[in-house]
């Protein structure tokens, strides 16, 4: 049982310091375990610190090309009987490759866990792929990007505002990769990524659920010790320049309505500007009461909707993103003015105290409410320890509590200036007629 | 921003949902009364208020928190017609101010104590809900109570949210599975009650009225035919304390009685829809059951061999794994209340149309064709019985769970109920719901995608070209 009050009216469960045990194999895996007895489910993650952000131009993608391999089989288990495994275990499984990371992970009921173990283990030391296998996939891969980008504008205004924001750095690309890097992307290329980077001295584990801790980890030590450790893969050196200018990149596709976001470069977790960045964050757009919504969608109803977001655990720093979409019959220009003046507003005064408050009452309680998910808690740890330690989890809410009104002010005003801003505008062309939005009113009245 | 990728080997993007005709067992009692016992599903106590509403609770006291969910018999299937989309606003209109508090008092009070309320609707209910750290219980079951019992329903508010619903289908025209999902929808149902969309339409949002909402409100925001679930940090004595102080006030009889209206399913059809996209958007099917049917667990056997199952699915294995033409291909059958549709939803290049909608054709023609193979059929049922833990593994999860029983009168045991019927499905069993179910010469099957003729504007959804 967890949730014991630590503070007088403070809702705080106890500290993951307190519940999570670390243990480390001699080949350098790493086993990050949480025990949480309320369901007869393990949440199994498997995190290797390979990302779009160790990869290069002309070969964007390869993470996520590699990670839609790993499931083509090894040298006992046939292609894509991984998945039917699992699921014939009762279990659930997928994988996402983003900047930082390539995770797999499968949930399953208690009792099954040494299931995945086992296959992850063999598709480490044993992946075997052919050509066979490998080219359909890539075509998978294309209608993927297909899918998630060429049919989806917003995203593709986001994948424009990654690669105008940086000049030097990896979190530039795409992480599904540019369209003709996938097309020219060969199984050698793949399986020479798969040997620089899987090893277990780049991995780790990190489960959450009904288990013990000690037993777990001998069934993880005994799938994996085999699995000799590699030399690490060489460490990603760039470092994005201080931008000095406002940059603008604008997209025209065929859309419905535009967009409008705009990038700032901050810092991350392993700053002390970090807490302030998230409070400034909730203060901004932390639910229907905050600045954004109340102004652009409440007040003068120029936007459908708004939003922040803060790569708050990215390993390099990440982007602050403040961002809208019009209402039909309102522009871009409207809602970027409308945003501008906000973002001027909170770099000028300070919040109220009252303000302050709320916003750090919905990070305190969003936090609380994100530990009923296990599969959450274990991406939190993931998240966490891929950008450092997991241990740093604890400081997060003393950290959010400490922040004063002024330091909200103060990143603000040092952050989101206008020199180091990119923005991104999403226009519509052609715009397309859907079915039309003008037709009267039918007659038909209503009992 | 960008979301991580991932090749979405869950291919079972909308899960069908559950539901099954309600069977109302009103034990009226003073005091709750646990549920049998259950193996599987979470512990419920469930007494009748006064006031005819059910109360159900499940008492979880891991984390500090409590979910309260209201299901009204307050669905889109409810709206009249050329009304469509009424449920949907009145749900969304009722947190949007009440005679005590403005919509933003309201959206400042549920930020301050960093809780969450919401309204939606669906096709056959609607749902309130709270969710709210233990210790701000009574200030938030005061704004809860506020919003359900007292909307106010300003004209103003009225407006912003059809401006809101409005831009929400304009954005939905981005997307070419969406329009096809629509234009079948519409084309499957007509002006029968699940043949438009819960947001509505363009055509008929802007007409709907405030009188419009309050009448809808009035009729269906009724205790009687209501649950209340509470989930969370809570015993059951001060739940039902805490509810009967802030709802003593909600009264009223039954809504009338939901009868879908008969219909004839249209015969098959091919529709075009032309848009400007690299990728086709393309959904083919036909009617398919109710909640309450009773071969449910059989079809659903039957559907996770042919689409439904991922990579275990045949759908899937013969369109992604083999030929390399879909990134996410899957089956459904949406069972409702009423009967829902069964359907095959997919996305390909423009170019691999045809081959894609061939291939799943002919697993159709298949499973109907020859039995599948015992090796299939314990594969799934190993996995939707091992599987069901995962249903259960929250309490927002127990939440939906206890909702969904309740309303689709599923009974207390449903999850130990399901596991034995699932365990009992034979493999003639499964040739037999799919010769019943699946008729592949009876598909509607829409297809968005761009014309050779270039982009011409695109028909009206609602009346697509036939070829």
């Amino acid at each position: 049982m967890v949730g014991a009050l630590l503070a007088a009216g403070q809702a705080v469960a106890r500290p993951y310091g307190e519940r999570v045990t670390e243990t480390t194999l001699d080949n350098g895996l790493k086993l990050i375990l949480l025990e949480d007895h309320k369901a007869p489910v393990v949440v199994f993650q498997l995190y290797y610190r390979v990302g779009s952000r160790n990869e290069r131009l002309g070969y964007t993608g390869l993470s996520h090309i590699l990670e839609h391999i790993t499931f083509k089989g090894t040298e006992t288990v046939a292609p894509e009987e991984y998945s039917k495994i699992i699921q014939r275990n009762g279990g659930r499984t997928n994988a996402f490759t983003s900047q930082d990371n390539t995770t797999y992970f499968a949930m399953l009921a208690s009792d099954r866990v040494g299931v995945v173990i086992d296959l992850e283990a063999d598709r480490l030391a044993h992946l075997k792929v052919t050509d066979e296998q490998f080219l359909p996939e890539r075509d998978v891969i294309m209608e993927e990007r297909r899918l998630r980008i060429e049919n989806d504008p917003v995203a593709e205004l986001f994948e424009q505002l990654a690669s105008t924001a940086y000049a030097a750095h990896p979190y530039q690309f795409p992480i599904i990769g540019w369209s003709s890097d996938i097309a020219q992307a060969t199984l050698a290329d793949v399986l020479a990524y798969h040997r620089t980077f899987y090893m277990p001295n780049n991995a780790f584990v990190v489960a959450v659920g009904d288990f013990d801790s000690a037993a777990l980890t001998a069934k993880i030590r005994e799938a994996f010790s085999p699995i000799e450790r590699g030399p690490l893969p060489p460490n990603v050196r760039a470092i994005e320049p201080a931008q000095h200018g406002a940059r603008r990149v604008e997209l025209e596709r065929p859309a419905q309505l535009p967009f409008v976001a705009m990038a700032h470069h901050v810092p991350n977790l392993l700053s002390p500007d970090a807490a302030a960045l998230e409070v400034l964050s909730a203060i901004l757009a932390g639910g229907d009461s905050a600045r954004l919504h109340d102004e652009l969608v409440y007040r003068s109803r120029l936007a459908r909707s708004v939003g922040v977001s803060y790569d708050y655990t990215a390993i390099d720093p990440g982007l602050f993103t403040v961002y809208a979409q019009p209402l039909p019959g309102r522009t871009a220009a409207q809602s970027e003015a409308a945003l501008t003046r906000e973002i001027e507003r909170i770099r000028r005064q300070a919040p109220s105290a009252r303000e302050l408050e709320k916003a750090k009452n919905g990070i305190e309680s969003s936090f609380v409410f994100a530990q009923d998910s296990l599969f959450y808690q274990g991406m939190l740890l993931g998240e966490y320890e891929l950008s450092g330690t997991w241990r740093r989890i604890d400081d997060y809410l003393p950290g959010v509590r400490a922040v004063t009104a002024e330091d909200v002010r103060r990143v603000a005003q040092t952050y989101l200036s206008p020199t180091n801003r990119t923005t991104a505008v999403l226009i519509p062309n052609p715009p397309i007629e859907g079915p039309a939005g003008g037709t009267p009113p039918s007659p038909a009245g209503i009992d | 921003m960008a979301p991580p990728t991932a090749p979405d080997r869950d291919s079972d993007t909308r899960r069908a949902r559950r539901r099954r005709v309600l069977a109302i067992v009103a034990c009226v009692a003073a005091l709750g009364a646990p549920l049998p016992a259950t193996a599987l599903g979470p512990q419920v106590t469930q007494e009748t208020l006064a006031n005819g509403a059910t109360l159900l609770v499940s008492e979880q006291r891991n984390l500090p928190l409590v979910l309260i969910r209201v299901v009204l018999d307050a669905g889109s299937r409810r709206d009249p017609i050329g009304r469509g989309g009424l449920a949907h606003l009145t749900a969304s209109l009722v947190t949007e101010g009440t005679a005590r508090r403005s919509a933003q008092q309201i959206k400042d009070q549920i930020d301050f104590i960093g809780a969450s309320l919401d309204a939606d609707a669906e096709q056959d209910y609607a749902v309130l809900s709270l969710q709210v750290l233990r210790k701000d219980l009574d200030v938030g079951l005061d704004l809860f109570a506020d919003v359900l019992l007292h909307p106010s329903f300003a004209n103003d508010e009225l407006a912003r949210q059809r401006d809101a619903t409005l831009a929400t289908l304009r954005s939905q025209e981005d997307d070419p599975t969406t329009v096809a999902q629509k234009a079948f929808q519409r084309r499957l149902f007509g002006d029968t009650p699940y043949g438009h969309p819960v947001e509505g339409s363009t055509e008929s949002v802007p007409t709907i009225s405030r009188g419009d909402v309050q009448q809808f409100y009035a009729a269906y925001y009724r205790p009687a035919s209501a649950a209340v679930v509470v989930v969370g940090d809570i015993a059951v004595d001060e739940a039902r304390a805490a509810l009967l102080r802030v709802l003593g006030s909600w009264d009223g009889s039954p809504p009338a009685p939901f009868v879908y209206p008969p219909f004839t399913p249209p015969a098959a059809e091919t529709i075009r829809i032309d848009r400007p996209v690299t990728q086709a958007g393309i959904v083919l099917g036909h009617l398919g059951v109710a909640r309450d049917n009773p071969d449910y667990e059989t079809i659903a056997v039957m559907n996770y061999i042919l689409g439904g199952g991922g990579f275990s699915s045949r759908l899937m294995n013969s369109i992604r794994t083999e030929a390399g033409l879909a990134y996410s291909v899957g089956s459904f059958f949406a069972a409702g209340k009423s009967p829902g549709p069964f359907e095959i939803v997919m996305q390909t290049k423009n170019a691999s149309v045809a081959d894609a909608v061939a291939r799943a054709r002919q697993q159709v023609e298949q499973i109907r064709a020859s039995p599948v193979s015992d090796g299939e059929l314990q594969e799934a049922k190993r996995y939707l019985t091992g599987s069901y833990p995962l249903r259960l593994d929250s309490n927002a999860k127990i939440a939906d769970f206890i909702a969904q029983t309740w309303f689709y009168g599923l009974g207390p045991n449903y999850a130990d109920v399901y596991i034995a019927r699932v365990n009992a499905v034979t493999g003639d069993d499964v040739q037999r719901v799919a010769r019943q179910y699946l008729n592949p010469d009876g598909f509607i099957e829409v297809v968005v995608t761009a014309g050779e003729r270039g982009t011409a504007p695109a028909p009206d959804a609602h009346h697509p070209a036939a070829p």
